[in-house]
Order: C-alpha cells, then sequence, then structure tokens
C-alpha cells in the first residue's frame, strides 16, 4: 500500500489525537501507581493496626 | 512413614502455592499495562486512509443490521474510500429486506450477498464475503466486524493510521459493552471487557504479542489476507483468534488501538452468556491444540512464544484447573495437619487480596467512563462468599469479633468444631464457587429463575461462573463433543454514550 501525503487539516486532527492519546496512556503509569498505593496501604493496616 | 508425610505435607503446600500461579501472573499482566505507553506504535503512524472494505456476517439480525449500516455510513472517514459488503447467511427473518433497503439508500456503498445454504457458522460467511472483496483490487484494507457493533466516528482512522505502516497487519480496536438499559449481567461484563479488553490486551502489546483480535473489530491489510490464503480458518470456533496467530507468526504485527472505541451488545441472561462463552473456551482449547508447536518456544518475528505470553494465556486456560487443585490439596491438608493447612491458605489469600485490591482498582482507573456503570459489579466480581473472605483476610480481628456477636445473638457458642466447620468451608469453596454460580445458569429458566439466578451468580461470582464455562468446555473437548456455532441473539439495544 501507498501512503499519500496528508492534508494539512488531516494531519492537524492525526497530530492532536495522538497526543492525546499519548497523554492517556502516559497517565496510566500513575492511575498504576496509585492502585499500588491502595495496596500498600491494605497492606499497612492490615499490618499494623486491623490483625 | 515419616518421610513419606513429610514429602506429601511439602507436596501439598506445593500445589495450594500453585493456586496464587494465576494472581501472580495476573498482577504482572497489570504492571506491564502501566508501561504501555513506552510502546506505542503512533511514531510509525501516519493519517493514512485506505479503501476499505467492511465485512458483515449476518444470519437473522434484522434487528440490529440496519441501525450498524447506518451508523457505519456515519463514519468520520472519506465516503468514496468506505464499503460495506454484508453477508446474509440464508436467514429466515426479514435481513434480506433490511440489507436490500439499505443498499438502495446507499448505491455504491452497501453491497448485499446472500449465501444461499447457511448455518456453517461465522466463518464460512465471512469466507464468502471475503472472495467477493478479494476478487477486484478495491479494497486496500478489509474489516470484519459484527452485525450488532456499533462504531464511534472516529474509530476506523484511528484504526486505519496504523496500516501506514508495512509492517503492520491487522488493527484491533477496544470493544466496550453497550447494552441499554442493560442489567446486572451486562455490567459485569462490562468490567469484564475493562480487564480481558483495555488492560489485557495493553500488556499483550508491551509483550509484543496479541491473543487475539476482537471478533467485532479486525481490521487487516489486503496484503495479510492474501498471505493468509484469503480466507479465515473454519477449523475451529475461535477464527478471529487463529487469524491473529497466523499473522503475527507471519511476522507481521497485530496492534491494539485503545482509544478506537466499538461498542457492543452483550447477552442478558446467563443461558445466552454461557453459549457465547463455551464457544470462545472451546474456540481457545482448539487453538491451544492448532499452535501446539508454538508454546513456550521464543523464535524470531514472533513473540507468541515467549514465556510470558505462554504463562499468560496458560494461567487463564487452566484458572479452573488451579483452583481446584488449590482446594482438594487443602482439604487433604486440612486432615493431615490443620494447622500448616491454615498457614498455606492465609499466604494464598493474602496473595488473593494485593491481586484483587491492585487489579479492581486499576482497572477501574484503566476505563472511568465504564466503571462508573460498573464499579459494584467490578466488586462482586468473585463473588459474595469470596469478598466476605477477602475481607476476613483484610480485618481478621474486627471481623471474628462481628462473627462472635452474631453467633452469640442467634445462641450458637463457638466451638473448635465451629471454627474447623469453617476453615473447611473456605477451603471447599475456592473450587465450589464455581458449582454455584453454574447454578445460576440452572435456576435461570426455573421458578422464580429471574431471582434465583442472579443471586447463584453474584453469591458464586461472575468470574467463578466463567471459569465454570471453562471447566465445562475441558470436558466436552475431551468428549470430542459436536462442536455448534451458537449465535448470541441480538436485540439492537445497544448504544453509544452521547
Amino acid at each position: 500500500m501507498t501512503v499519500s501525503e496528508p492534508d494539512e487539516a488531516d494531519m492537524e486532527v492525526f497530530d492532536e489525537e495522538v497526543r492525546s492519546a499519548v497523554r492517556y496512556e502516559k497517565g496510566l503509569a500513575y492511575k498504576a501507581l496509585v492502585a499500588l498505593a491502595i495496596v500498600a496501604v491494605v497492606i499497612l493496616l492490615r499490618l499494623f493496626f486491623l490483625g | 512413614m515419616i518421610g513419606i508425610l513429610l514429602g506429601l505435607r511439602w507436596l501439598l503446600v506445593a500445589l495450594v502455592m500453585l493456586g496464587a500461579l494465576p494472581l501472580l501472573v495476573a498482577n504482572y499482566q497489570f504492571l506491564l499495562v502501566g508501561v504501555h505507553f513506552r510502546r506505542l506504535h503512533y511514531a510509525r503512524c501516519a493519517p493514512f486512509m485506505p479503501r476499505v472494505a467492511i465485512i458483515i456476517p449476518a444470519w437473522n439480525e434484522a434487528a440490529v443490521i440496519g441501525t450498524s449500516v447506518d451508523r457505519l455510513m456515519q463514519l468520520d472517514y472519506p465516503p468514496a474510500a468506505l464499503r460495506v459488503v454484508v453477508v446474509d447467511d440464508a436467514s429466515t427473518d426479514a435481513t434480506p429486506e433490511v440489507i436490500a433497503a439499505k443498499a438502495a439508500a446507499y448505491p455504491g456503498r452497501v453491497i448485499p450477498l446472500r449465501r444461499d445454504r447457511g448455518g456453517e457458522g461465522k466463518a464460512a460467511t465471512l469466507n464468502h464475503g471475503l472472495a467477493h472483496i478479494l476478487a477486484d483490487d478495491w479494497a486496500q484494507a478489509i474489516m470484519i466486524i459484527d452485525a450488532d457493533v456499533i462504531y464511534e466516528p472516529t474509530s476506523l482512522r484511528r484504526m486505519t493510521r496504523h496500516l501506514a505502516d508495512p509492517a503492520v497487519g491487522s488493527v484491533t480496536a477496544y470493544i466496550k459493552e453497550g447494552s441499554r438499559p442493560g442489567s446486572y449481567l451486562t455490567r459485569f461484563i462490562g468490567y469484564e471487557y475493562i480487564v480481558a479488553s483495555a488492560a489485557a490486551r495493553r500488556s499483550q502489546e508491551v509483550l509484543g504479542a496479541i491473543a487475539c483480535l476482537a471478533g467485532g473489530a479486525q481490521l487487516h491489510s489486503r496484503e495479510n489476507l492474501v498471505d493468509l490464503g484469503g480466507r479465515v480458518d473454519t477449523s475451529t470456533l475461535a477464527e478471529d483468534t487463529v487469524t491473529t496467530f497466523q499473522t503475527q507468526l507471519s511476522g507481521r504485527r497485530a496492534i491494539f488501538e485503545p482509544h478506537a472505541v466499538v461498542w457492543s451488545e452483550e447477552p442478558t441472561g446467563i443461558g445466552a452468556l454461557w453459549r457465547q462463552r463455551m464457544r470462545w473456551a472451546r474456540g481457545n482449547m482448539q487453538v491451544t491444540r492448532k499452535f501446539s508447536g508454538v508454546w513456550f518456544r521464543p523464535q524470531a518475528g514472533s513473540r507468541l512464544g515467549s514465556i510470558s505470553f505462554g504463562l499468560m494465556w496458560f494461567c487463564l486456560l487452566l484458572l479452573p484447573a488451579f483452583m481446584v487443585c488449590a482446594s482438594a490439596s487443602l482439604v487433604t491438608f486440612f486432615f493431615i495437619d490443620a494447622s500448616l493447612a491454615w498457614t498455606a491458605f492465609h499466604v494464598l489469600w493474602l496473595v488473593n487480596v494485593v491481586t484483587y485490591v491492585f487489579i479492581t482498582s486499576f482497572a477501574l482507573l484503566i476505563d472511568p467512563q465504564s466503571a462508573r456503570r460498573t464499579w459494584k459489579e467490578a466488586l462482586l466480581f468473585p463473588g459474595v462468599v469470596n469478598v466476605v473472605i477477602l475481607l476476613a483476610a483484610i480485618l481478621p480481628g474486627p471481623l471474628s469479633q462481628l462473627a462472635r456477636v452474631l453467633l452469640a445473638a442467634v445462641g450458637v457458642p463457638v466451638t473448635s468444631g465451629l471454627i474447623h466447620g469453617v476453615e473447611l468451608f473456605t477451603y471447599l469453596w475456592l473450587a465450589a464457587c464455581m458449582g454455584v454460580a453454574y447454578l445460576g445458569k440452572v435456576a435461570e429458566t426455573r421458578w422464580l429463575g429471574w431471582i434465583t439466578g442472579p443471586l447463584f451468580v453474584c453469591v458464586g461470582g461472575y468470574g467463578p461462573l466463567l471459569c465454570a464455562v471453562t471447566a465445562t468446555a475441558y470436558v466436552r473437548e475431551l468428549r470430542h463433543a459436536e462442536a455448534h456455532w451458537d449465535k448470541t441473539e441480538k436485540t439492537g439495544q445497544v448504544a453509544a454514550p452521547a
């Protein structure tokens, strides 16, 4: 398949959508840390307060 | 004799701990989601919109096919570069009339095909359409979809941009549960799709191997399909998984585009869900056999043989076996050394707690839109009893006090016999929860089934229900039971949120 040169409007939409998707995917790294922090809180509560 | 007993003890400990393997693998899988941003394919993408032929297999889809075609015609995609080929698999309802009306409404853009002899399954229907599409050179890419799915307007172009990279053979989208108004069961499915699609496919992409392109959203480059013989597999019940494997084994990449969203209608009854998942589970077992030379054999050009991917595949496939094995080992252990059995169970259950908290919280964060609808089902995914046992592992002191108060209130004394009985019950429940969830399917069609069916599923657990399907699929495959293509009934009650 040959990829023709995209016009400017298509390129702008493409850039914006890719930027937004990359931002979302990077946000997942922080969300993973939040989930790990929740696990850590549960473990600490279990060890020191709820045992 | 002492040596044998000691050996047996360690063997039982090992078998109980084996039950933790799928949990550890699930945690690993979710951790990979956090690094997905490092493996994005966008650097090799371009705003590329090739001529796409969308193929829809349709057997008695009168309720849904019209809306699906209308929505496809509204996609944010150049109209001249989009054709929809609807293959009517000898429907006996009004499907031919609906397709003919749409072909008249969108001349040249909707192409009706009809098989005179139907009932051979989705793959045979797809091959009929593929033969037509590949007969001329118009289509540069082919999208295989289901009759009931609703594409968000930008989804197709978000997928085609990956085909600008010639190394990519196929692209799939994020299928979300869109049944409206829906039910407790569709909300369980909604949460399951966050875990199995949004999370699992991201982690598979990090590993470089996709397990399955979603059946309702498979975009292929023409070259890829031609290289695969211009046909999809008809020898298994999982033609989409076979195509996914063949694509990657031929050296091309399969891509998951999580920001291309497709809404699908899901079964609202346990019986319909059971039939759908039985087809998927048996299909996966057939795929496991068909590609027996691939597993755990790393090879150049494909990561399907990697250890990590193999562990993920088999931990899911063998999950019911792991559960039964851990349960049986704990019960045996209980009669040999109750104290050590309790310790082993405690370790297993703490791994379970960590997994439950991590996966549930992360999954809900991955897709907040679905999470708002499904958070209650997410919490109840393992079933009410398992959640109580998980809480007991987190809060042993307070829950033990609460149990004592409640028992005292009803006049039941706390004896060692009662405590041992509770221990034995929790060990048995590891496997018995599948049976209880299965009772939901049985009860659904009986008297008061509208309440007892959901009750059994909520008590036993939706996750254990899926395990029960897989366990039944083992038996059917071992017996070489006839494999039907059981179509999932669709009513058109699907909607993409505004």
